[in-house]
């Protein structure tokens, strides 16, 4: 239930803000046939939502959103993910970025990033700065790399990468690698600094049409751990295999 | 008393004069609205023009005054009619945000006049976002004057309007959406991963790697030959199910006058068992080409006289993404009536090549110079004479005498290697170099006929290979062997052209693309970021379209025609209004600025347009000062020019 309002909310904000875009482009209105021929506003959202479990069975539940509003030049991107492990609360966090693009293939991006981790009882609420870079690497791998810097002296890197193989053209492989680093973190639930997790897997899709697509998932994942805090103990790392199921929506 | 009189008097000489002034009025009045019209059993709402799907034929004499009113019905858009091909002044071209035309606002009309300065084949549609895809275009037509025929061969009993064109269900609107979440939105023909081991198979897998990355670190797709799928192709507005037919009486001489009104596809069109002759271009007329078949461009033109003695014929225009066909039918009167049509079979699709890519494209890493290069020798030892003449300083006399070898290598055990040839020449930098410094019209005649020649090659080959083998190259329409299929260097103007002044400056049009966001550009920039381009009045300009994207580009300029350069003497080339320019090709063009004010040269798919693939050229009087400074060099250059052409 609260996922649903929370993403509700998260919609509505990207509908807000991609308005006022809107809004502010289309006021001069005397370039309007030069607008018409390369100035256009688009958008473009992605939702992904999936049903994992590791190989102790324990199961979690994840969703993603993705969604950009803008001209080709400058775009506004509004991410936003949940996950919630059986029996725990739900985290949750997203960003907004602004992006910019700078090469054929590349935008660089800057914004916020709010995460809220819940804890026995406990809320984190974690603000920070996030820039990166947005694109599609040679060999067609779609990249996000980001560089976070937040309270609690807050340091990290992150990478997602993934390209499509394509069994035929509605069945389609997904490699994807996402990985973090921690360079720093000083919070009450950090985790430990160094390569803090890691996720290689193969998603298989099949497009039933370009906007709803099931998948599957399988993958193997690492996790370094929880460091040792005044409000936490540490925990050792975790790896093991991981698979899970669940449904992308494209609009 | 008098001044009535008087008034009169010049009432009565109205009258009298009117014959020769007003009677060639030739008045139109266009309802443009949205209605629900049912093509492929799905009703849609689409763009109407007096109620009727796909806008109506108009017909003018050469010599007429055209007064066409059009009416905007639509609810809530703007709209515009352009004529595609004429020369009119600039107001009257229709096009929003040129020459002071604002467009035609919801409930507002305009009226375009303009005398009719040419006859031929046309069309019209709309210059406003993707009405033309919606449905607002037509054919217009304009007979010789008293309808004579422009030359002898071009008397025939029967004319007939052949329209192309290409029908979606999705309106214009969602299909560009749709394209700029994911330009792959409508590829659904791209290649898999057992296409991938196939040619690890055949190839081996250095071969494979080696082809494989090259496209991969240029992040292209092999299969991209046209970036809609989806399409039902229609005649006349007609599905072939529909089947358009046209009727002819034994011994009829029959004019088809085809038009490719389609928004984003190119057509091969045959009509089987019946040679076309060829007689006009673009809605110029040409020197009779007797063909077997032709590819025709998005918003290209094409008369072609037919002699039927069959009872019926199929026409047919297949998409070159092999995706579907036009169909109409031929039919003499006096037989039985036709029965539904037969869907041919496709022919295979081409995979386009690094040829097709160009090698000057993107910033090209040196590694894949290299690879292309040891690729080379590999192909060029295959061909021991060939490899003698290239080492010769006469590069352009090696060409010649490449194609001519190319030609002769008709055995199947060469067909591999000739293709791996023509794969390979755009792979040689000096080569290609060479080649495009080329510019006098004799040498330009080499070159044509060797790309033209090429592309018939690979096509000779298939025929052999069998039916689910790759065929290579944009420009390879799998034509039979022993067919004649139209190519740009045989087309001639069939009057001497005007102005055969050398140009005094080149303007170089880079065609460029970001296939993966759907960005399309002309020297690297949108419309919508632009500076126009600029040309004096009178100037004699070469435009040299520079393909950079692995797309063809039918590259069209409003108000003026432009002369190809196609290998033909200065005073035969054709007038082109489309100029088709392939992928990783250049194609030039002279041109004789004669017509005053701002023009449209865009790409004529039209999402492409809509991309961004699209400038103003403006065509202006140099004011008195500048005149003064730059006359004297100008004058020089054209002499020199001149004494050149000469030469």
């Amino acid at each position: 239930m609260r996922i649903t309002k929370l993403f509700s909310q998260m919609i509505c904000c990207g509908i807000f803000s991609g308005v006022s875009v809107l809004a502010l482009a289309q006021e001069p209105l005397t370039h309007d046939h030069l607008r018409e021929h390369g100035g256009q506003i688009y958008q473009a959202t992605k939702i992904d939502t999936g049903w994992t479990q590791n190989e102790e069975g324990e199961g979690s539940f994840s969703s993603e959103l993705e969604s950009w509003v803008g001209t080709d030049e400058n775009k506004l991107f509004i991410k936003a993910h949940v996950e919630k492990a059986e029996s725990e609360d739900a985290n949750y966090g997203g960003s907004v970025l602004y992006s910019r693009n700078v090469a054929d293939y590349w935008d660089v991006q800057a914004g916020v990033n709010y995460e809220r981790l819940q804890r026995e009882d406990q809320k984190q609420d974690h603000w920070a700065g996030v820039v990166g870079l947005h694109g599609m690497a040679p060999y067609f791998f779609e990249t996000d790399a980001y560089l976070y810097a937040g309270e609690d002296q807050l340091w990290k890197l992150s990478l997602e990468t993934e390209r499509d193989l394509l069994f035929t053209q509605k069945l389609i492989g997904k490699p994807y690698l996402k990985a973090d680093v921690v360079l720093q973190d000083e919070s009450h639930y950090a985790s430990k600094t160094g390569l803090s997790s890691l996720q290689a897997g193969f998603q298989t899709r099949y497009e039933i049409n370009k906007k709803v697509m099931p998948f599957v998932d399988v993958g193997y994942g690492y996790e370094k751990g929880l460091k040792q805090t005044a409000w936490q103990t540490g925990t050792d790392s975790e790896h093991g295999w991981y698979y899970g199921a669940g449904l992308t929506l494209k609009f | 008393m008098s001044h009535k009189t008087i008034s009169s008097l010049v009432a009565v000489f109205g009258l009298l004069v009117s014959p020769w002034t007003l009677a060639a009025i030739k008045e139109y009045h266009l309802n443009i609205n949205e209605q629900q019209v049912n093509v492929t059993g799905q009703p849609l709402k689409r763009i109407t023009v007096n109620g009727k799907f796909t806008a109506p034929l108009l017909e003018f004499e050469e010599g007429d005054e055209a007064v066409i009113h059009v009416h905007n019905q639509l609810k809530n858009q703007d709209t515009s009619l352009h004529w595609h091909g004429l020369l009119l002044p600039g107001l009257m071209d229709g096009v929003p945000g040129f020459n002071g035309f604002k467009g035609i606002a919801p409930n507002g009309d305009f009226v375009y006049r303009f005398k009719v300065k040419q006859n031929g084949t046309y069309w019209y549609h709309a210059h406003s976002k993707g009405q033309e895809q919606d449905g607002l275009y037509g054919p217009l037509v304009i007979y010789p004057k008293g309808k004579i025929p422009v030359a002898a061969h071009e008397k025939t009993d029967r004319d007939y309007v052949v329209m192309l064109s290409d029908f979606h269900n999705s309106s214009s609107d969602s299909i560009m959406k749709n394209l700029k979440k994911s330009a792959e939105y409508y590829q659904n023909r791209r290649e898999t991963v057992s296409d991938v081991l196939k040619q690890v198979k055949t190839e081996g897998l250095k071969a494979t790697w080696q082809d494989r990355s090259m496209w991969n670190q240029m992040r292209m797709l092999k299969t991209d030959m046209s970036d809609v799928t989806g399409y039902t192709f229609l005649v006349n507005g007609k599905t072939p199910q529909q089947n358009w037919i046209a009727n002819f009486k034994t011994g009829d001489k029959v004019r088809l006058r085809f038009i490719n009104a389609s928004a984003m596809s190119f057509f091969d069109v045959r009509i089987p068992n019946l040679k076309m002759t060829v007689v006009g271009a673009d809605g110029q007329p040409v020197k009779p080409v007797a063909i077997d078949e032709f590819r025709i461009g998005t918003a290209e033109t094409y008369d072609v006289i037919v002699e039927p003695t069959q009872s019926n014929y199929q026409i047919e225009a297949e998409s070159i993404d092999r995706s579907g066909f036009a169909i109409g039918t031929l039919h003499n009167e006096n037989t039985q009536a036709v029965e539904s049509i037969q869907m041919p079979q496709p022919r295979p699709r081409s995979l386009l090549t690094m040829d097709d890519m160009g090698m000057s494209h993107g910033n090209g890493a040196s590694d894949e110079h290299a690879g292309h290069q040891m690729n080379m020798q590999h192909d060029m030892s295959a061909m021991p004479e060939m490899k003698k003449e290239e080492s010769q300083t006469n590069h352009d006399h090696a060409m010649m005498n490449m194609s001519h070898d190319m030609k002769n290598m008709s055995s199947s055990e060469h067909d591999h290697s000739m293709m791996q040839m023509k794969h390979d020449m755009s792979a040689m930098p000096e080569m290609k170099h060479e080649m495009q410094a080329i510019s006098s019209s004799e040498h330009d005649h080499a070159m044509m006929n060797m790309k033209h020649e090429m592309p018939e090659m690979p096509a000779q080959s298939e025929n052999k290979a069998k039916k689910d083998e790759p065929v290579y190259g944009w420009a390879n329409a799998s034509t039979p062997a022993g067919m004649k299929a139209l190519q740009y260097s045989d087309l001639q103007s069939l009057t001497p052209q005007p102005d055969t002044r050398a140009p005094e400056r080149e303007l170089v049009i880079r065609l460029g693309g970001n296939m993966e966001r759907y960005i399309w550009t002309i020297n690297g920039k949108k419309f919508s970021e632009a500076e126009p381009l600029q040309v004096k009045y009178g100037e004699r300009i070469r435009l040299k379209f520079v393909n950079d994207s692995m797309m063809a580009h039918p590259m069209h300029l409003h108000g003026m025609f432009m002369q190809l350069e196609n290998g033909q003497q200065a005073e035969n080339l054709p007038n082109k209004h489309t100029v088709i320019v392939p992928p990783g090709k250049t194609v030039t063009a002279l041109l004789t600025a004669d017509a005053l004010g701002e023009w449209a040269i865009h790409c004529h798919l039209l999402y492409h347009m809509s991309a961004g693939m699209m400038n103003k050229l403006i065509v202006a009087q140099v004011n008195d000062g500048a005149v003064d400074a730059s006359q004297a060099p100008v004058q020089s250059e054209k002499e020199k020019g001149a004494s050149h052409a000469h030469h």
